[in-house]
This record gives C-alpha cells, sequence and structure tokens, in this order.
C-alpha cells in the first residue's frame, strides 16, 4: 500500500499504526506551519499552500485537547504523484458541527454541510469558510480532492462534486488533494 | 491608515495567529478612533480566510465605522481569501 493510502487510512483505524507516523508528524501547529513553508518552496503554488493550511489548522482548531489518542495530524507531499495527504485522529466533522446543528444525523450529512454550508462548531466566534475555500480552489483549478470524516466521504473530480457513505469506521479526519502545476 | 501585513509574515493561515496579529496590532499600531484602515498585502505569499477572519473580522469589530480597503491583492490567495470572507 503506498503512504498516501497508509495515511488516509490511519485515521481510522482502531488502534493507530504509530510506524506511520515516522517524519510525517505534526505534533503542534508550529511543526505543521514549517511543513507549509516546505511545501511552499516546493510547489509555490500560494493557492496549494492555502488549502492545506486551512484543513490541517482545521484539525487543531477542532480537537485541540480532545484527540482520540494521538494528538496532531500527519501531512505528506508525494512531489511525483502531485499529492498532499493530511489526516487526524480527532472527534470527526459530525461531532464537530452538532454542537450547533444538532439535527445533524451522519458523517455523510456532516461532511456535505462542511463543505457547502458557512458553519462551524466554534460558535459564537466566527469562523466556517475553510473547506469551503478548500472546495472552491479545488473546483477553479481542476485539482481533485477526497475528503472522509468517519463514514461520510466527499469527493471533488472534474468539478464535480459527490457524497458517499461507507462501512461503519472510527471517527477522525482524512484529506488528499491531487493538484496541477 | 496604511497596514503592511506583510510585517506579520509571509504564510499567513492559522487562526491563532491571525488573532495574535489582531491583538499585537491593537497594542502597538492602530489608534483609537481610526477612521480608515488601508491593508496592503505587498510580499505575502500565502493568506487563508482562518487569519483573514481573525485580523479583519477583529479591525471590523473594534472599529465599527471605519472603512477597510485593499491594496496589491493580485495572489491567488488573497484574491480567493478576500472574497470568500466578504460572502
Amino acid at each position: 500500500m503506498s503512504d498516501i493510502n497508509l495515511i488516509k487510512d490511519w485515521a481510522f483505524l482502531e488502534k493507530a499504526d504509530n510506524a506511520v507516523l515516522r517524519d510525517n508528524y505534526c505534533q503542534t501547529r508550529d511543526v505543521f506551519q514549517t511543513r507549509l513553508a516546505h511545501l511552499l518552496a516546493e510547489t509555490q503554488n500560494y493557492l496549494l499552500v492555502a488549502s492545506i493550511g486551512e484543513i490541517g489548522n482545521n484539525s487543531f482548531d477542532h480537537n485541540l485537547g480532545n484527540w482520540r489518542d494521538i494528538p496532531g495530524i500527519i501531512f505528506l507531499h508525494d512531489k511525483k504523484a502531485k499529492t498532499v495527504v493530511i489526516a487526524d485522529r480527532g472527534q470527526g466533522i459530525k461531532a464537530t458541527l452538532s454542537k450547533v446543528k444538532p439535527d445533524i444525523k451522519d458523517d455523510q450529512t456532516a461532511v456535505k454541510a462542511a463543505l457547502t454550508e458557512t458553519i462551524s462548531g466554534r460558535a459564537p466566534e466566527q469562523r466556517g469558510n475553510g473547506l469551503k475555500f478548500v472546495s472552491n480552489n479545488v473546483v477553479k483549478n481542476n485539482w481533485s480532492f477526497y475528503l472522509q470524516s468517519g463514514n461520510g466521504i466527499a469527493e471533488i473530480k472534474e468539478g464535480k462534486t459527490s457524497f458517499q457513505t461507507i462501512a461503519e469506521t472510527a471517527n477522525g479526519c482524512s484529506s488528499v488533494i491531487k493538484y496541477q502545476d | 491608515m496604511k497596514i503592511q501585513i506583510s510585517k506579520f509574515g509571509n504564510i499567513l493561515v492559522s487562526r491563532p495567529a491571525g488573532k495574535d496579529a489582531f491583538l499585537t496590532a491593537s497594542a502597538y499600531i492602530f489608534k483609537e478612533h481610526e477612521k480608515e484602515f488601508v491593508l496592503d498585502f505587498a510580499g505575502v505569499e500565502v493568506l487563508t480566510p482562518s487569519w483573514a477572519d481573525e485580523f479583519i473580522g477583529g479591525i471590523k469589530n473594534k472599529f465599527k465605522d471605519a472603512q477597510i480597503k485593499f491594496d496589491n491583492t493580485l495572489n491567488p490567495s488573497v484574491k480567493e481569501t478576500l472574497e470568500i470572507i466578504k460572502q
């Protein structure tokens, strides 16, 4: 299995496989910020770095002090595959949004709301544009995007967004962006 | 007053960093009863809605009658961020 898939799935394992962490682990925002500077140096792609910055910081914003077991995120940039993957073992989007939108019934609905509505679990703070920003950038630049939270999945490919539910899995989040120069 | 945003860094991505920038500017840069802000993004390479929401939202809340203008917004992350936080 590729490193990209190992990391993507790491978020949902019942027990975390720490072998995956290696150099990819960002326990704090400071480490993640340094990785973003490297990503910028490697790609010179401002919108990509902004999008990845939003996704990674979302993990810290919503899970700080509340991670399932391992604090922080895993971040990998595969330059050859032009792919960036980020994963966290946090509470997942449904748990986060349920605070402000108690009628969210499942992970797929939560993922859809996060991607299409201005909504955040950190009310009354004003926030909630992050994943919409990512989604807009993906569509405008013809990238592809995969977002999984719990068993809810959103995918954007060739400008089209689709949502699905897969078999029951643990909470957490993983995102994969495949970009173009 | 004109604020050189790049003085806060060239990669401006997180909410805590945006909030910290606003609080520092409130203490040392902004003047009381400011009527107009020109936010100059020259030299900023990466801007996200999270950082901008904390910084610009902070100005809007503190200086309710002030006008906010933007300069040097051609960087794509600056352009897209300003567009989405206006919505």
